[in-house]
């Protein structure tokens, strides 16, 4: 890598400024902002789309600090396709097919670990932990009654419930995360 | 910050992969970067497709779609492991709580025993009650063990006797012996047996009611699915698993009572069905990797869903554990049934193989000879159709280069097509191949 092109903990923190002056509320707009990469990148049927991701993030962690960008996220998206299309590049040379050795399977994934599960559905509020464990404890024939009985013990419209699931699924993965290392 | 227009389904579409027309694909794309709304409704649609999967409630098209995805969206997989994850420790929970809530109204009751008996050791004091209070007791002890039975014992073993000669189902009910199915389904049952089903029936209904546990409702499941009344039978199997489910023998059961379900049904419903069936089976086998109907009933359901290949798999190990009884007979046929088949499938593989062999080798004298023999079939083994369903099947496993190959072979037939016969058509089977396999990159 060209010397001044590698990224360092400077210049990501440089990033995490850029996303939110400020620094308030960061970690949130970057993991929005990877959402928004991941969902394109898997949506255009890339090979690794978390790969590209990482890639298109790399890549505005250098440019940032360079130049003014007026338009942040309209910006991260120019990225995101020049990178979508070097890939298309890179997957279209036509290969003989009887060279090719057919690539192996990638390793399994490590198991979901039930103990970090655990582990974390303890951390989190007694009343988010009550409302998720009930949301997926439904039977089919119990659903409609469920989701209202779950709206009116929380106080919520059934939107925001699912906004509320949401967020705490969102809190477990981190956490969850965290905890595999 | 524009106000977007999408809606919910339109969202729900592009997350399911089925957007492919490039300008709305990029309409949405763009909001996704620029709309800080409009990502949020993206993240809760599809928030919501995982919870929707994990709960059961897409349908057979939607659900594929969303298998379909998780191949290259690792991000996606990671979600719906949690959410299964989470979907799982929630069952467990309730039925802990069942439990619990048993075991507590147990204990209340044996609390007032004592209090009764304290009662009536003071009447047993005084001569003149004593013996006819003991009359009392012979007599309610008698009405107790009458009235009071659970009825599993002797009614299940009544109604297995119904079902000697022939069985009622086709996939196994626990602990039901071997029995043929009948030549005639659903024919109607004499009138002595009537009456006999009917008496089976009121007293497993009144040991269920009287006695609400496991036992019971399995039982009367059971009865219900040898009436071909699918949906009761799954609800008391329902019932019954809430308060065990650790039941290998219950989840068969109501494995067998969708799989019945399905056989019954048409259209999306049968494999809807046939899919809960399966979940079910392999939970009873999880379980209990020894429980024969289970084994036997996983089979079924793999054939049933066009799985020759788990079927073969999973006949074979039935054999392995069951070699001779009647069930096995059934069970030999079947497997050599799929043999059949899979040789008749083999002829229109053979035709794709010798056709892809001469493409490869660039003998256009072949690989032509056999499009122009096998063009005029609407289906099966046609060049053309054998290449496109080759290119879905490649894409869905992630293996470009035959995805690649079998549409540049596509490509090929349709030059052949045009400069010797004019012939448009297979020109244009490339496209819509990739059309429908969704294909977004831009140029192809």
């Amino acid at each position: 890598m060209k010397p001044g092109k590698e990224v360092t903990r400077e210049k990501f923190a440089g990033f995490l400024e850029w996303l939110s002056p400020g620094g308030e509320g960061a970690g949130e707009e970057y993991e929005r902002l990877r959402f928004r990469l991941c969902t394109f990148f898997s949506q255009r049927r890339c090979r690794f789309p978390d790969e590209l991701a990482d890639e298109t993030i790399n890549r505005l962690m250098l440019k940032v600090g360079e130049e003014r960008i007026e338009n942040k996220l309209a910006y991260c998206y120019g990225v995101a396709k020049n990178v979508y299309r070097e890939s298309l590049r890179k997957e279209r040379h036509h290969v003989d097919v009887d060279e090719v050795a057919v690539a192996a399977q990638p390793p399994p994934e490590p198991n979901f670990s039930e103990e970090c599960l655990e582990k974390c559905l303890a951390e989190l509020p007694p009343e988010s932990q009550q409302m998720i464990l009930e949301y997926f404890s439904e039977v089919k024939t119990a659903k409609v009654e469920l989701r209202r009985r779950l709206s009116q013990s929380f106080e919520v419209t059934q939107t925001a419930l699912r906004v509320r699931v949401m967020r705490t699924k969102q809190k477990l993965k981190l956490c969850v995360q965290e905890c595999m290392g | 910050m524009g106000e977007s227009a999408k809606s919910e389904e339109e969202i729900r579409e592009y997350l399911l992969g089925r957007v492919s027309d490039e300008a709305a694909l990029e309409g949405i794309e763009e909001l996704l970067f620029t709309d800080e709304e409009f990502c949020s409704r993206v993240a809760l649609a599809e928030d919501g497709l995982i919870n929707d999967y994990v709960l059961g409630r897409l349908d057979e098209r939607d659900a594929d779609s969303f298998r379909t995805t998780l191949a290259g969206d690792p991000e996606r997989c990671l979600k719906l492991e949690l959410t299964q994850a989470i979907r799982a420790k929630a069952l467990a929970l309730n039925t802990k709580a069942a439990k619990v809530t048993k075991a507590a109204k147990a204990a209340e009751a044996a609390e007032e025993k004592p209090s009764f008996f304290a009662r009536l050791g003071t009447l047993l004091r005084q001569p003149a009650y004593a013996g006819a209070l003991a009359l009392l007791l012979v007599a309610a002890a008698v009405s107790v063990i009458y009235f009071n039975r659970t009825g599993r014992p002797d009614e299940l073993a009544e109604l297995r006797a119904v079902y000697q000669k022939e069985r009622p189902t086709e996939a196994r009910i626990s602990d039901f012996g071997y029995a043929p199915l009948p030549q005639l389904r659903g024919a109607a049952p004499e009138q002595a047996e009537k009456n006999r089903l009917r008496l089976i029936q009121n007293r497993l209904i009144e040991a269920a009611l009287k006695t609400p546990d496991a036992r019971t409702h399995h039982a009367l499941g059971a009865f219900h699915l040898t009436q071909r009344e699918y949906a009761d039978a799954i609800r008391e199997f329902e019932s019954a698993l809430k308060l065990d489910g650790k039941s290998a023998k219950i989840h068969n059961d109501l494995g067998t009572a969708y799989y019945e379900l399905a056989m019954a049904s048409g259209g999306e419903k049968r494999y809807e069905n046939l899919a809960h069936a399966l979940e079910e089976f392999t939970a009873a086998t999880e379980l209990d990797g020894n429980l024969l109907e289970a084994l036997f009933n996983k089979s079924l359901a793999h054939e049933q869903l066009g799985q020759p290949r788990e079927a073969k798999q999973s006949w074979t190990l039935y054999l392995q554990k069951d070699p001779s009884s009647p069930w096995a007979d059934e069970a030999r046929r079947h497997l050599s049934r799929i043999a059949d088949e899979q040789t008749r499938f083999k002829q229109d593989g053979q035709v794709l193989q010798d056709f892809l062999d001469a493409y490869r080798n660039r003998d256009d004298a072949t690989a032509q000879k056999i499009h122009n023999e096998t063009k005029g079939l609407l289906k099966g083994a046609a060049a053309p159709l054998q290449l496109s369903r080759r290119f879905l099947e490649a894409r869905r496993r992630g293996d470009e280069a035959e995805a690649q190959e079998s549409l540049d072979a596509l490509a090929y037939l349709g030059r052949f097509e045009r400069e010797r016969h004019s012939e448009f058509f297979f020109l244009s089977w490339p496209t819509s191949t990739r059309t429908s396999a969704r294909t977004r990159s831009s140029g192809c």
